[in-house]
């Protein structure tokens, strides 16, 4: 149950919606047609009594009104052949189809109507790999195609490092950490992601002892007082017993975060008071990409891709 | 961008989340504590307590007769409180009296009942194969053959000195009534012994009778309950039903045979309303109870099924000043309790047309007088802008607020 | 909505792998109907006493005739001139040429010709009261599980009243109150007897009269089940992620809230078709109070007069209409859940 705070959604640059406090007439109109979803599991998140074809018209029918039932038959066909089903499992029912197909029938539906953000909880975790990388790489061809952000959710640091221009890490439900992919992975900022990093061994690079975060999570009932995270880390101070730290935005040249966004992290070491760890404090590398170009200027640029880490 | 609103603290929302401190450790059966377990206890436990003394306080005996004279039933007075039947015996008397044999015979065919449903449908979910495919077409046969026309035939063949006997009637009873807690209880055992800790119990090399009294049957007892009280429900509908028949011995006080006599003096054509209305008012009141008490326990085994988690008086306690949104279908309630007022004043995310003009549109203009944000139409949603923050209500006047020398990014600004 | 595709699908898949799983379910029933007869074929041979001498004893001040005494011995088994599997076949010979015995306490006519009577009624009455409770009770359920945590939650704890009031009470009361007090309809039977049956529309009226009562009592007493039934299982597949899928898809409520009853509706109907027997059950007691002459009327009237032929011929033909009606809930099933029409 959510009791206060406000969710943005920037449609435009300048203009913004408060989700939480929007009426049902505009959710209506803003769901699926700007923002939709994909799900972990296909076969719960499709309807198993209606074909993928009708779940796939269904929102074509509410929210493009003109459309007749040929063209969105059509525009079905379409959608399932972008994502690489043949057209004629249009009349086939979710449990007639594999779970890598479900999953991609899952993601055709989310681009139905070319939304702006698409938001992807754990979306290949239930796959095995070789369908998961098959699923990303035509994830990735279809984010270059249609140009939507993408908030993709799941516990795979090594992937988003990969695909992800944005990572922001979350613990015990806040977020702990955010920053550009490739700032994050060189140079974390805080005691959790670095502990998340060191978790996973590099294939090259000098030899390092592997280590984990030591402890376990938290119980969500009964967090710690401070820091949540102050039991396992092992740089706690007595400062982060008693005072929860809020998101500090650290200026770091050049380690922000694409599109212009602060890189932040919660975390008591750096807040400036003392020099933080070395481990922690390891030069951003430089952007790869040039920075954004003025919003004023030209058409606006590609929404940045958002990713997020939980544990 | 800040959007501004009031939030409730967090003792606010502990309150209306109910957290509760983590109970001690150790498996306690926490009974839910909704009115409607409460009710039905204490209904279920008044009728118990009647069964025991009933026959104790009747003011009379039930079968006496009070007069000879007479021949309809007297309507009720100071000295009969219900009135009396056609042969002048007491109608309260045997109210207290009956419940007696109705809940004898209904406590013994749930007991058996679930004994029997117990036995053959945990045994069939365990052991699967042929012996389940055997086990569930016996419970399936008799689920599907219909119970009272079968009672009917038995106890129309059955000499009438066996049909007083309550633990008898309670026997066969129960023959009709086992089937289905079996199924429930199959199904639930099947997917029990795909848990983990059954799994290994097996492979440890635990024998199957162990790991079902140990491992299985505790996890069952909500349902166990839930399927005695529905079978205790049968047992008294079923019981009265045939006694109301006249099936079962008549000499017999109970509040079907009440019924029966009531239908044979022509109760409900003649208006003898104390006839007919204490004994099966009894009936009704001892089987609600039970409804509830069951409906309960199924709130309980599927915590889903209570009331949607945010009432209004809960959160009218808490200090909400707006009732909460309503349940929506699948939705994460949202709570607040000052709604967001929007520039003008407006609650914000008021509707937007859609259809037709005053959809969202690509950018803002701005005339000339009366200084206001105009939309026009195009494909794509968008917001018109005014002032320095954009609202989701267009059309508005923005003459409330002060028009920036500078747009905001997006809209082309005021012309001149 | 693309019912169409859907239609085309189901006719094609319902020649297929359904038909596999339609016949397993008929030879299920088949064998129940065989198991059934053979359980009535023993009861009056199982049970302490002798079925014969209790006719005869309800038959005093009537002439008997030899030929009713031997009908009768060999009917109950008394005959020993056969063996008990020459009686088994023999009965079954008999049943299988619709030949159920003799009633006697309707004048010696074939238990067949009094069945044929009495069904018209039943079938009429039980069968629409329940087909329109069901439809009722389902709707009404899926509407307080849609609107929930609104004023109509509170008419659960009623619902369970009426669930747990006896059909028969119910029946009282209705008569009490609506027939005697209020005096809006009659008080019994299903139609004035004096009237001629002919085919219009006085007649025809005359029967609706009689017939709205125990409709009603059916209806309200059956109703409760089927609300409280879909209700929770509505509640149960509302937490389903394709029904949240659905509300993030931006579709009218009430489209969500028919696929939410789309799937909601399967559990339901295998209920139906474990409830069918108990609604039988209480219509016919009801039909007992409102003296309506269905069958089970006469199936009370055969007790109390010991025509254990005519109590074995109803019960033999209820339990085929029941099997026959968890038939029909079984097709319904399949046509509506895609899933069983694949054999894995």
């Amino acid at each position: 149950m959510i009791t206060g705070g406000s969710v943005g959604y920037y449609p435009e640059p300048g203009a913004v919606v408060d989700l939480l406090a929007a009426g049902e007439g505009t959710l209506r109109v803003l769901r699926w047609s700007q923002i939709s979803v994909v799900m972990q599991s296909a076969m719960s998140a499709l309807n198993p009594v209606l074909s993928i074809g009708s779940q796939l018209t269904d929102v074509l029918q509410a929210h493009r009104p003109g459309l007749g039932q040929a063209a969105r038959q059509a525009r079905a066909a379409d959608l399932l052949a972008m994502v690489g089903i043949a057209a004629d499992r249009l009349g086939s029912y979710p449990h007639e189809l594999s779970g890598g197909m479900r999953q991609r029938v899952m993601i055709a539906m989310a681009l139905a109507l070319e939304p702006q953000v698409v938001i992807m909880d754990e979306p290949t975790t239930a796959l095995d790999v070789v369908t998961q990388r098959e699923i990303l790489e035509e994830l990735m061809q279809l984010r270059e195609r249609l140009g939507f952000a993408v908030l993709f959710i799941t516990h795979d640091l090594s992937l988003l490092v990969e695909i992800a221009d944005s990572i922001a890490v979350m613990y015990a439900g806040r977020l702990v950490e955010r920053a550009a992919a490739a700032a994050l992975f060189r140079a974390p900022r805080h005691p959790y992601s670095l502990g998340l990093l060191s978790s996973f061994p590099a294939l090259h690079g000098p030899r390092r002892r592997l280590t984990g975060i030591p402890g376990s999570p938290p119980d969500l009932r009964r967090l710690p007082a401070g820091c949540v995270f102050h039991p396992r880390c092992s740089y706690a101070m007595d400062r982060c017993r008693t005072d929860t730290p809020a998101l500090i935005r650290l200026d770091v040249p050049g380690g922000g975060a694409a599109g212009g966004e602060a890189r932040t992290a919660a975390c008591w070491l750096q807040d400036g008071s003392a020099p933080a760890p070395a481990e922690l404090a390891v030069p951003a590398p430089p952007r790869s990409r040039p920075p954004a170009p003025p919003a004023t200027a030209a058409p606006a640029p590609a929404a940045p891709d958002l990713a997020r880490s939980q544990p | 961008m800040a959007i501004g609103s009031t939030d409730l603290d967090d003792a606010q929302a502990a309150d209306l989340l109910q957290l509760v401190p983590e109970a001690p450790a150790g498996r306690r059966l926490r009974l839910p504590r909704s009115p409607k377990v409460l009710i039905g206890l204490a209904g279920l436990t008044g009728f118990l307590v009647l069964a025991v003394i009933g026959p104790w306080i009747a003011p009379y005996n039930p079968a006496e007769t009070f007069s000879t004279t007479a021949s309809f039933p007297q309507p009720p007075s100071a000295a009969h409180l219900l009135g009396t039947t056609q042969q002048q015996q007491d109608v309260f008397s045997q109210l207290l009296a009956g419940g007696r044999s109705t809940i004898l015979v209904a406590f013994v065919a749930g007991l058996v009942a679930t004994v029997l449903s117990v036995v053959v449908g945990v045994t069939a979910g365990y052991a699967g194969g042929l012996g389940d495919d055997l086990l569930s077409m016996l419970a399936n046969f008799f689920l599907v053959l219909p119970a009272l026309p079968l009672l009917i035939v038995i106890f129309g063949f059955l000499p009438p000195s066996q049909g007083s006997d309550d633990v008898l009637i309670g026997l066969i009873i129960a023959i009709t009534g086992w089937a289905f807690g079996a199924r429930i209880l199959r199904a639930q055992t099947l997917s029990l012994r795909t848990r983990d800790y059954v799994e290994s119990a097996r492979v440890i090399g635990e024998r199957g009778w162990r790991i079902i009294s140990f491992e299985i049957l505790p996890n069952l007892i909500p349902i166990l309950a839930s399927s005695f009280l529905f079978t205790v429900l049968y047992g008294v509908g079923t019981y009265t039903a045939l006694a109301f028949l006249g099936l079962v011995n008549p000499n017999h006080v109970s509040w079907g045979g009440m019924l029966f006599y009531a239908q044979v003096a022509g109760a409900e054509q003649s208006g003898y309303w104390w006839l007919f209305i204490p004994p099966g008012l009894a009936v009704a009141l001892l089987g609600t109870s039970l409804a509830l008490l069951n409906f309960g326990i199924d709130e309980f085994i599927n915590p889903r099924l209570r009331a949607a988690g945010l009432s209004r008086r809960r959160a009218r306690r808490a200090g909400a000043a707006r009732p909460p949104r309503r349940f929506v279908l699948g939705v994460t309630p949202v709570l607040r309790s000052v709604p967001p007022a929007g520039d003008d004043g407006r609650p914000r995310g008021a509707p937007i047309r859609t259809a037709g003009r005053c959809s969202r549109s690509g950018g803002c203009a701005w005339t000339t007088a009366p200084a206001r944000a105009r939309c026009t139409r195009s494909s794509t949603p968008t917001w018109c802008c005014t002032a320095e923050r954009c609202s989701a209500w267009p059309g508005r006047a923005a003459a409330a607020s002060p028009p920036s020398p500078t747009p905001s990014p997006g809209c082309s600004g005021p012309p001149g | 909505m693309p019912v169409t595709t859907d239609l085309a699908r189901v006719a094609s898949d319902l020649t297929g792998a359904a038909v596999y799983v339609i016949s397993r379910r008929i030879g299920f029933y088949l064998l129940t109907a065989i198991a059934a007869v053979t359980v009535i074929f023993f009861i009056p041979r199982v049970m302490p006493g002798n079925p014969v001498s209790a006719v005869l004893a309800k038959m005093q001040g009537t002439v008997v005739t030899k030929q009713t005494l031997s009908a009768l011995q060999a009917e109950f088994g008394s005959d020993t001139r056969e063996g008990l599997l020459g009686q088994y076949l023999h009965y079954w010979n008999d049943i299988l040429h619709g030949n159920l015995g003799i009633s006697t306490s309707n004048g010696m006519v074939p238990v067949t010709t009094v069945i044929r009577g009495a069904l018209p009624w039943t079938l009429g009455l039980v069968g629409t009261a329940t087909v329109i409770s069901f439809i009722l009770g389902t709707l009404l359920g899926i509407l307080v599980a849609w609107r929930r945590g609104s004023w109509l939650d509170t008419l659960l704890p009623a619902t369970t009243f009426f669930q747990a009031a006896p059909y028969f009470f119910l029946a009282f009361l209705a008569i009490d109150l609506f027939a005697i007090k209020l005096g809006w309809f009659p008080a019994g039977s299903a139609r004035n007897t004096l009237d001629f049956p002919a085919l219009d529309w006085t007649y025809i009226s005359d029967i609706l009269d009689h017939a709205i009562l125990p409709a009603l009592t059916i209806v309200v007493a059956s109703a409760a089940g089927w609300i409280v039934g879909m209700r929770n299982v509505m509640i149960t597949t509302m937490d389903e992620d394709y029904v949240l899928i659905a509300q993030a898809k931006g579709l009218p409520k009430r489209r969500v809230v028919w696929y939410a009853a789309r799937n909601a509706i399967l559990p339901s109907i295998s209920g139906f078709s474990l409830a069918i027997g108990f609604v039988v059950s209480g219509a016919l007691l009801t039909e007992i109070v409102f003296s309506y002459p269905g069958l089970g009327f006469i199936m009370l009237s055969a007790v109390q007069e010991a025509d254990y032929a005519l109590l074995q011929g109803i019960f033999l033909v209820i339990t085929m209409a029941v099997l026959v009606a968890n038939l029909a809930a079984d097709f319904v099933y399949v046509f509506l859940d895609p899933r069983t029409r694949q054999e894995a």
